[in-house]
């Protein structure tokens, strides 16, 4: 597989870049506010 | 019978007893379902005959956008079992899985523009099906917004269960666009009532991405039920 995908490459590397970018920041918000509410409830 | 179905299955305990359980499962199947799909899709699918390798970019495109009109169903159908049955669970699922919505609707947003540039050499065009996409980033947005400036609980929910009804309308037009109006916009590949009109190499590595995003929506979606639960008990002690 070339990494350039005939010229295309910029465009395809780029959406997926960016959908994982998506994923990822929703998954650690997720988390981290999750632990953030665990710590208040321990601390209570 | 529905007050004790409520309580058994229904009420936030039970449904976060439920999801500790269901979670580990869901992350399972999405990573099983993303890690093939990514890697047929951009590794073993071969090229489009017309798009060459860009068409690739339909394995983030599709999932995104198909998720984005996916979680706007579930927020209409949360917001009627709100307004009929008053049940708390279906009004933490709907706040919750707004913000999620308006992130796939920015994806499938991004992504088709990015795809849109080398196929139709233009990032954005006024036609039928991406501007009825952008109004239902709109509605994600409206919705967040309504909900952010009232601060009863029980008027925030009704108002944003009125909002994800009404918009729910926007839905049919996303999905007739490319048939009702002439658009840059190619039509479906993928229908009930017909053969699919792509190969099997690059279909399965696209239904594998479309249960991973669907997946991955149940995740999050639990991740951000689950602390809104635990939120407003924080809150009542």
């Amino acid at each position: 597989m070339n990494l350039a995908m005939g010229g295309y490459g910029i465009y395809v590397w780029s959406s997926f870049g960016i959908t994982m970018g998506v994923l990822s920041i929703n998954l650690f918000l997720s988390l981290l506010e999750q632990r953030r509410i665990k710590k208040i409830i321990r601390s209570q | 019978m529905l007050f004790w179905f409520n309580q058994k299955f229904l009420s936030p305990k039970a449904f976060y007893a439920t999801s500790v359980l269901l979670l580990p499962w869901l992350v399972g199947a999405f990573t099983v379902c993303f890690s093939y799909g990514l890697i047929a899709g951009l590794f073993i699918a071969p090229a489009d005959y017309q798009q060459g390798d860009g068409f690739r970019i339909m394995y983030v495109h599709v999932p995104s956008a198909l998720t984005a009109m996916m979680i706007y169903f579930v927020m209409a159908f949360s917001g009627i079992l709100t307004l009929v049955f008053r049940l708390k669970i279906a009004a933490i699922c709907m706040t919750c899985s707004a913000r999620i919505g308006a992130w796939f609707t920015f994806l499938a947003l991004v992504t088709g523009s990015i795809w849109g540039k080398p196929m139709w050499g233009t990032w954005w065009i006024w036609d039928a099906r991406l501007t009825s996409v952008l109004i239902l980033f709109f509605l994600y947005l409206g919705f967040i917004a309504l909900q952010s400036v009232i601060v009863n609980p029980e008027t925030r929910d009704r108002a944003g269960a009125l909002i994800a009804i009404v918009g729910v309308i926007n839905l049919p037009i996303i999905h007739y666009s490319v048939i009702w109006w002439n658009t840059l916009h190619q039509g479906p590949s993928i229908t009930r009532f017909a053969a699919p009109a792509i190969a099997p190499e690059m279909l399965y590595p696209l239904l594998a991405m479309i249960a991973a995003f669907f997946l991955f929506y149940g995740v999050i979606l639990i991740l951000r039920m689950q602390n809104q639960i635990l939120l407003r008990e924080i809150k009542k002690t």
